[in-house]
């Protein structure tokens, strides 16, 4: 049987709605607090996320 | 910031992005979504005086108005993804089909009022996708159902699928709907009477259309009248399926009244009633929380805001500070129509209809049924958002405002939507990217807002029945894999001169100043 990649399309796009789901309120109380460095690595993994959605997607 | 050619296409950029992927590649509305909106952040710092909390901020208020559209998106799904586990369309589809032989009123049920019934509580292509099978049926050419199906939904599609095209219109410009409502309904309702027209003119020629005018004009009169009404009213997202199902009621007893031999139909009444149950419950509840002041001003309270501090760019441009979208939790459509969907699985569960393990299938399918919209939209309000928050979305409406003029655009306006809505197969997307814009574009040259709006909906609502997404899931129900093209272009003849129609009713209210 072949094996299905964690890396497939759905997955992938599943993890990208995962975290627009989460990010949001995360990246909303490090902005008021201005945790800054955690706002930057909120916002950078909402950019990654989308950079491999549209590298990996059909 | 200066305008020229220069500005216009930088701030133009993602849009046109946007239709080059999706249209010359092929791509999809997610990934095309996620490219684009990464565009506008990188062309938005580089050239728009945006900056790293401009662009954290437009992210957290873009998932907010994204939320206030996808609540119903997600609900009306799993309602209508219940209701087709449990086999209820396919029953009221063979109950419709039992009725009657005449062409010109199959078309009537089948093709214009049975669709626009399914685009009331679920859209997403299903309306053509369970209606044209079912003409078929009846002995209409594949061509012919895919055809009828789709001119026969398409007025109401803005104020279908639970109104969330609506929503997302209130969501990105921050209109309340009672002001958009009637200009939109009025708009949606002279193309319903038209669209009904077409529908028999496809079905039997002009045979059909002269034999059926009167009961088109007055089902037309049920249907515009019935949406007006409701969407002034504030009771948006029942104004499809009401006025639909009093529709089909009305036609059914004018079929009735005509027969001279009554078959009983093979669906049990029982089955008839059960089938029909979801939406009995989701009109009497959407009645009782909108209109029982208790429900109305208690539940209201329950409501979900953030602040936001004043967001500015290196250009100057300032977005005052203040809350961000209000998403009122027990009252919002989606919690309504979810109810619902809960009170007829029990019920369902209850007859032996469903299975307690269906439920679980139901979610799944949702959940794999709706990947693809969301991540659409959390994308391109993502977009609109940025765009509305540095001078894109300005420069952007300045140099169509100066390309048309004053007495042109109204005309063009419904194609922009169209556009939209032909390229991501949703009105609500075409909305999302367009509706900003318009408004911007309509302040300028002095135009009535809510008309303009109006346009841009409604022009969306014909530009999603030619939507290649859409006929591509249409042709696959009626066997016609490998003949999208030539579907495309027998319903690009109705959608186009449909769009155009919407453009001349624009320019004579836009005249008169009715709104």
């Amino acid at each position: 049987m072949e094996k299905k990649s964690f890396f497939s399309s759905a997955n992938l796009s599943r993890i990208s709605i995962a975290a627009d789901l989460v990010i949001p309120f995360a990246l909303y109380y490090a902005m008021v607090n201005q945790s800054n460095i955690i706002a930057w690595i909120l916002l950078g993994i909402v950019v990654m996320t989308r950079l491999v959605l549209v590298i990996t997607s059909k | 910031m200066e305008i020229n050619l220069f500005t216009w296409l930088l701030a133009a950029g993602p849009i046109i992005l946007f239709l080059i992927v999706m249209l010359g590649f092929k791509w999809g509305g997610s990934r095309a979504g996620a490219l684009s909106w990464l565009v506008t952040v990188v062309v938005a710092l580089l050239f728009f005086g945006a900056n790293f909390d401009l662009v954290a901020y437009t992210y957290i208020k873009a998932f907010f108005l994204s939320l206030d559209v996808l609540l119903i998106i997600w609900t009306a799904l799993f309602l209508f993804i219940l209701t087709e586990q449990a086999g209820t369309i396919t029953k009221i589809g063979s109950w419709l089909t039992d009725l009657t032989t005449d062409k010109a009123m199959q078309g009537i049920f089948l093709g214009w009022l049975f669709p626009s019934f399914l685009q009331g509580m679920g859209g997403f292509g299903v309306p053509v996708a369970v209606a044209a099978p079912l003409l078929v049926s009846t002995g209409f050419n594949p061509i012919q159902a895919l055809v009828m199906s789709s001119i026969g939904h398409a007025w109401g599609v803005t104020f279908g699928s639970m109104a969330s095209s609506f929503q997302s219109l209130m969501a990105v410009t921050n209109l309340p709907g009672e002001l958009l409502a009637p200009a939109t309904s009025l708009i949606l309702g002279i193309l319903a009477f038209v669209s009904g027209l077409l529908v028999t003119y496809v079905a039997d020629g002009f045979k059909g259309l002269k034999s059926a005018f009167l009961t088109t004009t007055l089902i037309s009169a049920i249907l515009a009248g019935g949406q007006y009404l409701l969407s002034t009213s504030g009771l948006w997202i029942i104004a499809v399926t009401v006025p639909a199902l009093v529709a089909l009621i009305v036609t059914y007893l004018i079929i009735d009244l005509r027969r001279s031999s009554k078959t009983p139909s093979q669906i049990s009444q029982k089955d008839l009633l059960l089938s029909f149950l979801p939406y009995v419950i989701l009109v009497s509840l959407t009645l009782v929380f909108n209109l029982v002041g208790w429900f109305k001003t208690t539940l209201s309270q329950v409501k979900f805001a953030l602040i936001f501090p004043e967001i500015s760019t290196s250009l100057g441009d300032v977005t005052a500070a203040g809350p961000g979208r209000a998403i009122r939790l027990l009252t919002h459509p989606g919690f309504i129509i979810f109810l619902s969907a809960m009170i007829t699985y029990l019920v369902f569960n209850l007859a032996g209809i469903l299975k307690k393990t269906d439920l679980t299938v139901i979610f799944k399918r949702t959940g794999k049924s709706s990947i693809s919209t969301t991540i659409s939209i959390l994308t391109m309000v993502g977009i609109a958002t940025i765009m509305s928050h540095t001078q894109m979305t300005e420069i952007l409406a300045l140099g169509i405002s100066r390309a048309f003029g004053r007495t042109v655009f109204p005309l063009a306006s419904p194609f922009i939507g169209a556009l939209g809505a032909f390229i991501t197969g949703s009105n609500s997307n075409s909305n999302v990217l367009f509706a900003a814009l318009q408004m911007r574009t309509a302040e300028l040259l002095g135009l009535s807002v809510p008309v303009i709006l109006a346009a841009q909906t409604a022009g969306g609502a014909m530009g999603s029945m030619m939507a290649p997404a859409k006929v591509i899931l249409g042709c696959a129900t009626v066997g016609l894999g490998n003949k999208e093209g030539e579907v495309i272009g027998k319903i690009l003849v109705y959608g186009v001169g449909l769009v155009l129609l919407t453009g001349i009713l624009v320019m004579v209210i836009n005249g008169y100043g009715i709104f």
